[in-house]
């Protein structure tokens, strides 16, 4: 695997990852696409995708609000927050 | 028989002396065995128990999978991410179970967020085997699993995407209950891929498992994918017997890579069931084979989804000295998660890539529906499917940690259950070695009430279930 292609993703999935990591991510990730190579040997044709197992049950429920303002319970998880807005580090220079 | 290794029998003991006092005998013995064991992440004394609650499980103690939020208590999914997550809410698994009444003594260690068969992917610490403590307990419910072989609780939550109920179970020589994707609400119960998460239940009996899937199942309007289908009554399928049941030993679930001794000790389980009057019908399932791949494209692609969530804005883990808002999110996110979690996330990233969706994620979905079409063929013509649960019996700690394939590989038998969205068990089936083998029986969704019948006339004819893990005993 081309260290671009690590590079890449890491950066896709905001991954930091150390020289080494990278190196044994690449190695385990060829792997990892090597076992799933033989998808491709699989006749799929005209088959349809299956997203999930129960597709054709799925209901929606009505539209009502069911939550009240619940900003207190989130603050508190939240490791930088205040007047109700989460606080990130600047974005624009 | 403690008080501790079943409901009746905690129940009883509950009836004289009161639940407090169980509780007690619980949180002593989770207090003794932690050092060893590494079962729990999370000991809570005082959780808040529905006092007036009757039903079955109304003072029984427990142990809850750290995935399932809990009010109050911290979740951490066995990640330094969540390290210090409180939940302000309680997911519908633990309302349900805190409504009957069941004292929740505390949160199981786990693979992070899931992700792992061995739990030796835990943030907290690898759980070892009541049986041998050099060996894994399985993942990922590794202390689920463990806190149940140990009698610690009559029963404790899990949670199963590729085999996580299951496989710990068989390892442990307990029983390990996947419902139907849908039966149980996922509300509330941390996510790694929403289209194969299911919760279960691990206990000694699949009579325990009966009683608390009973408390558990149902639909709920908090997860659009809960199914509104009627609930059996599964006490009553734990007594309809296996008489003209047909049973599909499915071959190539007894095929290569499979140790013959495990091979042996399922087919002389089967056998008992076939002299309680099941018939036994060889069977074979070609997609199977394709089910790993599949799984290692679908549930990787759904995880790094799943887990773009964790920011270090809103809640969870977040990095201190940082430049700007991304490296916000690389360093919150590359401190917080472990390798196998990285892992999954770029395997992931990568297959939903633009270039390369189509040749794995897409295809991985149409191999998904041929396997569940290879299934729904199957029960076409029997009741229920049955081979091993695991290749092998439970490995030691170390043994596959370099080599993440090999540990892929061995969920060969449990994934593509979760594919195609059944339910399933793994039953107590002998020892091989000293160490727990499974028998994975799996039924056509909804089908439960099948595997209470079929798993209820083995344990009334072999007491595999009830044998002592050698290296806890109180």
């Amino acid at each position: 695997m081309e260290r671009s292609t690590i590079h890449k993703l890491a950066d896709l999935a905001r991954l930091e990852l150390s020289p080494e990591l990278e190196n044994r991510l690449a190695d385990d990730l060829e792997k990892l696409l090597g076992l799933v190579s033989e998808l491709q040997q699989v006749d799929v044709s005209g088959v349809l995708p299956m997203a999930h197992p129960q597709a054709e049950r799925a209901t929606l429920r009505s539209d009502i609000v069911t939550e009240t303002d619940r900003v207190d319970a989130l603050e508190r998880l939240a490791p930088d927050m205040s007047q109700g807005l989460f606080r990130v580090p600047k974005v624009i220079e | 028989m403690s008080a501790l290794d079943s409901i009746a029998e905690a129940r009883e003991f509950v009836s004289r002396f009161g639940p407090q006092a169980l509780a007690d005998e619980a949180l002593a013995r989770a207090a003794a065995v932690q050092p060893v064991l590494n079962a729990l992440i999370t000991t809570l004394p005082d959780d808040p128990v529905v006092l007036d609650a009757a039903g079955p499980i109304a003072g029984i103690p427990f142990v809850h999978k750290d995935l399932f939020c809990t009010q109050g208590a911290r979740t951490t999914a066995g990640s330094a991410m969540l390290s210090g997550f409180v939940p302000p809410y309680d997911a519908t698994v633990t309302a349900r179970l805190r409504q009957a009444g069941a004292r929740c003594i505390g949160k199981a260690n786990m693979d992070e967020f899931a992700m792992g068969s061995s739990n030796e992917n835990s943030a907290f610490g690898p759980v070892r085997n009541p049986w041998d403590l050099s060996r894994v307990p399985g993942g990922s419910s590794g202390g689920s699993a463990a806190a149940v072989a140990a009698g610690l609780v009559p029963f404790a939550t899990g949670s199963d995407t590729g085999g996580s109920v299951r496989q710990p179970a068989a390892f442990c020589g307990i029983t390990g209950f996947k419902p139907s994707y849908g039966r149980v609400s996922r509300h509330g119960m941390i996510a790694y891929a929403s289209s194969l998460d299911q919760a279960g239940v691990l206990a000694r009996s699949i009579e325990d498992c009966a009683t608390v899937l009973s408390v558990l199942a149902g639909a709920d309007p908090l997860d659009a994918t809960s199914v509104d289908v009627p609930v059996d009554a599964y006490q009553a399928a734990l007594g309809a017997g296996v008489v003209g049941m047909r049973i599909g030993v499915v071959g190539s679930m007894f095929g290569a890579g499979v140790r013959p001794e495990v091979a042996a000790t399922v087919r002389s389980a089967l056998a008992e069931l076939e002299r309680a009057g099941a018939i036994l019908v060889d069977i074979d399932l070609a997609t199977l084979a394709h089910a790993i791949p599949a799984y290692y494209v679908i549930a990787p692609a759904e995880a790094s989804s799943n887990l773009s969530r964790y920011d270090g804005v809103r809640y969870g883990h977040r990095a201190g000295d940082v430049r700007d808002l991304k490296s916000l999110y690389r360093k919150s996110r590359s401190e917080g998660f472990g390798i196998e979690v990285k892992r999954r996330i770029l395997g992931g990233t990568y297959v939903l890539s633009s270039g390369y969706y189509d040749a794995y994620y897409l295809r991985a979905q149409q191999v998904r529906r041929l396997i569940a079409e290879d299934f729904a063929r199957a029960f076409a013509g029997v009741d229920v499917l049955a081979g091993p649960t695991t290749p092998d019996v439970a490995f030691r700690l170390g043994e596959k940690t370099e080599d993440p394939l090999a540990m892929y590989a061995a969920d060969i038998n449990t994934v593509a259950v979760n594919l195609a969205g059944l339910p399933a068990v793994s039953l107590p089936a002998g020892l091989v070695e000293g160490l727990p083998v499974g028998l994975q029986l799996i039924a056509p969704a909804f089908g439960e009430s099948r595997l209470f019948a079929a798993g209820q006339a083995l344990q009334q004819r072999t007491a595999f279930h009830q044998a002592r893990a050698p290296e806890v005993q109180s």
